[in-house]
């Protein structure tokens, strides 16, 4: 039976591919991925990208979606604290005043005292958080409240922001809802009638004309400093809301990425294994090579 | 020979010269027969390192014996030719195969180029402004419809509305650069083409000439002449599929795989190139015999020239094609959203605007003029603070949007649809490598087989070598012989020099 006499390059071919064996490996050794182009592993390929899509959307909400509205809901917050103390301080004020005993300056000077407690309250209503108004509804770059005419000049949307997962979580109150409830009067009004209710009395000398009409706006500011509670723990309840999202996408987060690793990441003990065997596989064949040679029968016929 | 025999049968007053005459033509004839097969085995072994070279053998044949009174009386022997050891058929199963190899081998060098335009992301890591660091197509859709989820939060922030402008120039950008990149890898394969064009021209002329030296040579050894057409066909078998199909006189036809004739005895039909101008060849290289536009046969025939043709006319487009609509689809779903909402001009009471204009992946672009304030954010008029609308854009990467938004992309979101399309892109490069290194092993396995009954082995021809030596050696001892024979006979049988 006659064998190929070309057969070393039978051997030359074997040779070379373990060249591009050595090859492949070392660049997966180098880059640590297993997959470096489509045809490695097609569907991994496609996986890693789904995984990572939804990695960096849990990413994007846990570093910048959720401080600025963490920021936002806090300053919004601590807003809202110091209306309530500022409200307690004026139905202190308010009722002892209406109490009859009072001088004409006793009175100027709650009155003084009531106009101060509903400027700084105008001022608390037209906080801003990084040049935004947090209580002007969708209107966020007009000023609220008017603070001669104490109209609202904001609107009533509500904002809101999306989690990952599909939550929509509201961010803002506006400041009708909190300030100046249309039928009430809320905050706004009935601190400014107890401020005229106050100043007439100042002049009169007592508070006898308008003693009923400053209870019944006694009864008004507490109920309006109530909704104002109320509505600060909305915003507290919107702010652990956020946290617990953080929290769930960040654990997604981890999940997805410990996913996308186990998936994509070159095993290097493996890798190391396979090179070390075709490196020897290759010193092999080129010992063959060079010692097969090229001898034939005239090297031995004399 | 038997000269008891001879001598009852023969009038035994004939002289014995025309005996000695006719050994001694004998010893001369084993002579340049021994000499004419020594020229074989050198020929053989100075072609030995020739892998298109198939090994000869000599043809011994005993001579007509003589005829005379009823007793034939031999002549010796004569080398009559020389046999080209080959097998046909299995060098056309060579030939095919190596068509299918080199086509399998063109494609798979051309996809792996393409697939390469389509990097995989490995890194989870982001920049400063929050963007990926991955430059792949699926990541820089993510960063864009993200940067719309981080703009809700805060919709007047200009920080924000920036990352979304930029995270959108990165984007049309992307798919711009894939796009110059595909047309580039056809263009590439495209610019090959007239190149082999020239090579197949050359080769089939060359063929066409052989057949008519075979055919001039009549009755002569051909050996070498067909060795010599039979590599210009693998030669020719690499670059297209052809079919061979004998005719008389040794004569070879050559067509292609589809039935276009390339070589009909003497003459060889040259192709020519051109420029399509509508369908898959549209502006690129046609190939055309006569009248008849060839492009596809060759396309779907194998060859290097076939291998690069399917990618530059079938693979390319589609994976174009797929690309095109995915930035179309996107393009439509931008722009239907923004104009839902309101953007910040004016009093915030305005519908958003185009944002993205273009036909496809090469020239989808930010429609000019369009600045950071025509982004749509709010779902309110007059609310410039509310940021609903930014939140549908975000959400455009969800499952849920893909009906509403999506139906041009077979109602899949956009991750979904490019991840399909990779898949895709890397089986078929994949599975185009496994055939190939099938093929390939065949090959091999193929020309082992021709080589082990073709090709030259230096040992068989050193034994066969030392044969015909021995021969002739031994020839040359009866020559010499004889001569001392016919010295005596025409000294009277004493034993002088002449």
């Amino acid at each position: 039976m006659r064998v190929n006499p070309f057969y070393t390059y039978n051997l030359a071919s074997a040779l070379s591919s373990t060249s591009a064996t050595i090859d492949k490996l070392t660049q997966q050794i180098s880059s640590g991925s297993r997959v470096n182009s489509l045809s490695d592993d097609p569907v991994a390929a496609a996986q890693n990208d789904q995984i990572l899509s939804q990695l960096a959307k849990d990413d994007t909400f846990t570093s910048k979606t959720s401080t600025q509205v963490e920021g936002m809901l806090t300053v919004a917050d601590s807003a809202l604290s110091s209306v309530v103390s500022q409200l307690n301080t004026a139905l202190s004020v308010s009722t002892q005043g209406n109490n009859g005993t009072n001088s004409s300056n006793n009175l100027q000077a709650i009155a003084e005292q009531l106009i101060g407690i509903r400027d700084e309250v105008i001022s608390l209503a037209n906080t801003s958080y990084l040049g935004q108004y947090i209580f002007a509804g969708g209107k966020t770059s007009t000023i609220p409240y008017d603070p001669t005419t104490f109209t609202y000049n904001g609107d009533q949307t509500t904002t809101s922001i999306t989690t990952p997962n599909g939550q929509i979580i509201q961010t803002n109150i506006p400041g009708t809802a909190i300030f100046s409830s249309a039928t009430t009067g809320g905050v706004l009004g009935t601190l400014s009638s107890l401020i005229t209710n106050f100043q007439t009395a100042a002049t009169a000398g007592s508070t006898s004309s308008v003693g009923s009409s400053i209870a019944s706006e006694i009864t008004q500011l507490t109920a309006a400093l109530n909704g104002v509670s109320a509505q600060r723990t909305t915003l507290d309840n919107s702010l652990s809301r956020v946290q617990n999202a953080v929290t769930a996408a960040s654990s997604e987060a981890t999940q997805l990425l410990s996913a996308q690793t186990n998936l994509m990441q070159a095993d290097l003990g493996q890798l190391a294994t396979q090179l070390s065997t075709t490196k020897s596989e290759q010193t092999a064949l080129s010992n063959v090579l060079a010692g097969l040679g090229s001898k034939s029968l005239f090297d031995y016929l004399s | 020979m038997d000269t008891r025999d001879f001598r009852q049968q023969v009038d035994p007053g004939r002289t014995p010269m025309a005996t000695i005459n006719n050994a001694w033509n004998i010893a001369v004839g084993a002579l340049q027969a021994d000499q004419a097969a020594l020229n074989v085995v050198a020929n053989n072994i100075s072609n030995a390192n020739s892998t298109t070279y198939s090994r000869q053998v000599s043809d011994w044949q005993e001579n007509t014996p003589l005829n005379i009174n009823g007793i034939a009386y031999g002549t010796g022997a004569s080398v009559t030719g020389v046999t080209s050891i080959r097998d046909s058929v299995l060098e056309k199963r060579i030939d095919q195969q190596t068509t299918d190899a080199s086509g399998s081998s063109a494609r798979l060098s051309a996809l792996d180029s393409v697939q390469q335009i389509f990097t995989v992301p490995t890194s989870t890591s982001t920049t400063s402004s929050g963007t990926s660091t991955q430059s792949d197509l699926s990541s820089v859709m993510t960063d864009f419809f993200n940067t719309y989820s981080t703009l809700e939060s805060a919709p007047t922030n200009t920080t924000y509305r920036t990352n979304v402008m930029s995270a959108a120039s990165t984007l049309t950008q992307t798919f711009n650069n894939i796009a110059k990149d595909l047309t580039n890898e056809r263009n590439t394969l495209d610019n090959q083409v007239s190149s082999y064009v020239t090579q197949i021209n050359s080769l089939t002329k060359a063929i066409a000439t052989l057949n008519n030296e075979i055919q001039q040579a009549g009755t002569a050894n051909t050996g070498t002449l067909e060795d010599q057409r039979q590599a210009d066909i693998k030669s020719l078998s690499n670059l297209i599929g052809v079919s061979q199909i004998s005719t008389e006189n040794n004569g070879l036809t050559i067509t292609t795989s589809s039935g276009a004739v390339l070589v009909a005895g003497g003459s060889a039909s040259t192709l020519t190139t051109g420029k399509g101008t509508s369908g898959a060849t549209n502006s690129m290289t046609t190939i055309t015999l006569g009248t008849t536009d060839l492009t596809s046969d060759l396309t779907n025939g194998g060859g290097t020239l076939g291998g690069i043709l399917t990618v530059r006319d079938q693979d390319i487009p589609s994976v174009q094609n797929t690309i095109d609509t995915l930035a179309k689809g996107i393009i439509s779903a931008v722009n239907t959203v923004n104009a839902a909402g309101y953007d910040q001009t004016g009093t915030g009471t305005s519908h958003g605007i185009a944002m993205l204009t273009g036909t496809g992946a090469g020239d989808i672009a930010i429609a000019s003029g369009f600045t950071s304030t025509n982004i749509a954010a709010s779902g309110v008029s007059g609310s410039t603070g509310d940021g609903s609308n930014a939140s549908t854009m975000a959400s455009l990467l969800d499952v849920s949007k893909a009906a509403t938004y999506f139906s041009s992309l077979g109602t899949q979101t956009p991750v979904n649809y490019y991840s399909a399309f990779i898949t895709n892109l890397g089986s078929t490069v994949s599975q185009v490598n496994t055939t190939y290194n099938a093929q390939s092993a065949s090959l091999s396995q193929l020309q082992s087989q021709r080589n082990s009954l073709s090709a030259v082995s230096l040992d068989d021809e050193a034994a066969s070598l030392q044969v015909y030596q021995r021969s002739y050696q031994a020839a040359s001892k009866v020559f010499s012989i004889l001569n001392t024979i016919l010295a005596a006979s025409i000294n009277l049988g004493t034993e002088t020099t002449v």
